[in-house]
């Protein structure tokens, strides 16, 4: 009989030490990664401008530059006006992709480190 | 027509080697990044070219944004003393064995002319699962996949200014 008992104490100690790894692990997985969740609207803009950046070789193909620079631009300006960028600004911007992505961009950047604050 | 072809890429040329320089890294991914080296290139030359003599530095998940610039020294310089973002002190190489640590305030004097202009070459960074180096040829290449993030780079021109930007996205 004491030896069950003994069996159902280091049992116990087993599964504790389980939980208080697993609760480690995890802790350090939420180390690495933020607390800001990331909108639609962000990810659409992440998703167009990955999009972009990888037809942007084969611009030769004027349908494929058009469809890619439309599809950023519509994905921006959505970003942009979720984030409260004013309407004049986003108009300054818009119809040039060589001044919108970066405009864009460091809107979004200051905007993620001010959600963050 | 060769000539007047010539004219106008010696335009684009000196264009860029003189329009007004900043480096952006935007790591937009979940995974912190480590920056171990920036390297700068002769706009013609093989040597000088320039590397950070720093410590290796991070850029915060998600939030991160790391910028070089300098809006108050002639365009042709590439903002080795940065009002943003400092680096304090960088190597000027100037062939295979020999170089020179500069501050950065020296770093950025050294380009006395256009023709000694500096352009960004490429970063070398670290994602947490692997490492990679973003920007131009012969280092870096302008789009680098790792297993967690794929890293990006462009170079935006709008009149005068010149934005070399490095975007880290969530494969």
């Amino acid at each position: 009989m004491p030896y069950v008992l003994l069996f159902f104490l280091f049992s116990c100690a087993s599964a504790s030490d389980e939980s208080i790894s697993e609760t480690t692990k995890t802790s350090q997985t939420q180390a690495k990664t933020s607390s800001i969740t990331k909108t639609t609207e962000m990810i659409n803009f992440e998703s167009a401008l990955k999009k972009y950046m990888q037809n942007k070789p084969y611009f030769d193909d004027a349908k494929l530059k058009e469809e890619s620079e439309n599809e950023l631009r519509l994905n921006a300006t959505k970003l942009l006006v979720a984030i409260d960028t004013t309407g004049s600004e986003i108009k300054e911007n818009e119809s040039n992709v060589n001044t919108l992505i970066p405009f864009t961009l460091k809107k979004y950047s200051a905007f993620l480190n001010a959600s963050k604050n | 027509m060769k000539k007047y072809l010539f004219i106008v890429f010696a335009i684009a040329l000196g264009a860029t080697a003189t329009a007004q320089k900043k480096l952006y890294i935007y790591n937009l991914s979940s995974n912190d990044v480590t920056v171990s080296d920036i390297l700068t290139k002769h706009v013609t030359s093989e040597y000088p070219k320039f590397e950070d003599n720093v410590s290796n530095f991070i850029i915060p998940a998600i939030t991160g944004n790391f910028e070089l610039s300098n809006s108050s020294i002639p365009t042709y310089r590439f903002p080795f003393f940065s009002e943003v973002d400092a680096v304090a002190n960088w190597n000027r190489i100037t062939s295979a064995t020999t170089f020179t640590s500069l501050a950065a305030g020296a770093a950025t004097l050294t380009q006395t002319n256009s023709s000694q202009a500096q352009i960004f070459h490429c970063v070398k960074y670290d994602d947490g699962s692997a490492s990679g180096i973003i920007g131009t040829t012969p280092l870096g290449s302008n789009e680098v996949v790792l297993i967690d993030t794929t890293a990006y780079y462009d170079v935006f021109i709008s009149g005068t200014l010149v934005e070399y930007t490095i975007v880290i996205l969530d494969n």
